[in-house]
């Protein structure tokens, strides 16, 4: 098994046991996530001054006046 | 008549937080069938979607510190909808539910649909999920409000101290500029001011994170309100403030409940 099914065994299958992992599974998985890169999880964002609506609506009426 | 759709297509599904763990059938279905996939989320998610589908591509690398995310989120959207115009049956797979505090998926398929294109969305398990199983919280016990925690900031909101509250983003809380990783003790500290409005200084807050591998416990550290700023934040890290007061009666409702009562019984 490669360390990234053995990682989707681990969150699938309510019998496999993380404490049966071979030192080599081990030491593959921590290779694997060392090589990891960095990780940004913000996906929103509240703008202090204006919201997304205003936004768009600017942005239409920008491309409304470009395409008359 | 109705307009006949065009070719290309786009769904959104999420992966849910754990590997392995959340996805649903349906999600991990449309990731294996479609055209290509893109992806946001924590690259040991992202290699196990690379196994589902023979073009899986990234959308993490359109971050930059000081870049700013609105740009990074049009970008997300602008990648996606070339690919559906392309005539591609694509997929957006974000992590967590992909609906919730997430703006480029719910952008995207606006935008599919205004062009005549199908689109939709899957449900996911997100952090909010997750945190209930993991602190034994009901929603329904006390009711439960979420808000960024930047918004929260920036906005005059009312928040309700006798219900839970969940605060997101909490790493970058303060952040006018929308471009940082990290905003810093000092911005912490001023969300503790205003927390403070309405809950003690000594008033015991979670922090939660919750595993992307299965081979960790979830973090859950209870510290005291006024700790809050100098505690370890990361990008994942969400806050969670059980209420500090009781349920107030509403009796003036009460007393017209009973007097419905005894008119319709
Ligand atoms: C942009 S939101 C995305 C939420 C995601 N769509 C979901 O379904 O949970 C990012 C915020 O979600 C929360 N979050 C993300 N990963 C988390 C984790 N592993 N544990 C707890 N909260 C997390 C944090 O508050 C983080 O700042």
């Amino acid at each position: 098994m490669t360390a990234i099914q053995i990682l989707e065994k681990l969150g699938a299958d309510a019998s496999f046991n993380p404490n049966n992992l071979t030192d080599l599974n081990k030491s593959e998985i921590i290779q694997l996530s060392e090589t990891s890169e960095h990780f940004n999880a913000a996906l929103h964002h509240s703008p202090a001054e204006e919201d997304d609506e205003s936004e768009d609506k600017e942005q239409e009426a920008e491309d409304d006046k470009s395409a008359s | 008549m109705k307009e006949v759709e065009k070719v290309g297509s786009i769904v959104i599904v999420g992966t849910g937080m754990t590997l392995g763990a959340h996805i649903t059938p349906i999600c991990r279905s449309h990731i294996e069938q479609a055209d290509v996939v893109f992806t946001s989320a924590h690259p040991m998610m992202e290699k196990w979607i690379q196994t589902m589908n023979s073009d899986v591509r990234t959308l993490q690398k359109l971050y930059a510190e000081g870049k700013d995310r609105r740009i990074t989120y049009r970008e997300m959207v602008d990648v996606m909808m070339a690919e559906v115009r392309a005539g591609k049956k694509v997929v957006g797979a974000f992590y967590g539910h992909p609906g919730v505090f997430a703006w480029s998926p719910h952008k995207v398929i606006e935008q599919a649909r205004e062009e005549g294109y199908a689109a939709h969305m899957e449900a996911g398990v997100s952090a909010e999920d997750c945190l209930y199983a993991d602190l034994g919280i009901d929603p329904g016990k006390v009711g439960s409000q979420n808000f960024e925690a930047s918004q929260f900031m920036f906005y005059q909101r009312n928040i309700d101290p006798s219900a839970y509250l969940i605060l997101w983003q909490v790493a970058i809380a303060g952040d006018k500029s929308i471009k940082r990783f990290s905003t810093g003790k000092a911005y912490r500290q001023l969300l503790v001011e205003m927390l403070n409005e309405y809950y003690p200084l000594e008033h015991k807050v979670a922090l939660y994170e919750c595993p992307t591998l299965a081979l960790e416990p979830p973090r859950i550290d209870w510290i005291a309100l006024k700790d809050f700023a100098e505690a370890d934040i990361s990008l994942i890290t969400t806050m969670v403030l059980p209420p500090s007061k009781k349920m107030l009666k509403n009796q003036q409702i009460l007393d017209r409940l009973s007097a419905l009562d005894k008119k319709f019984q």
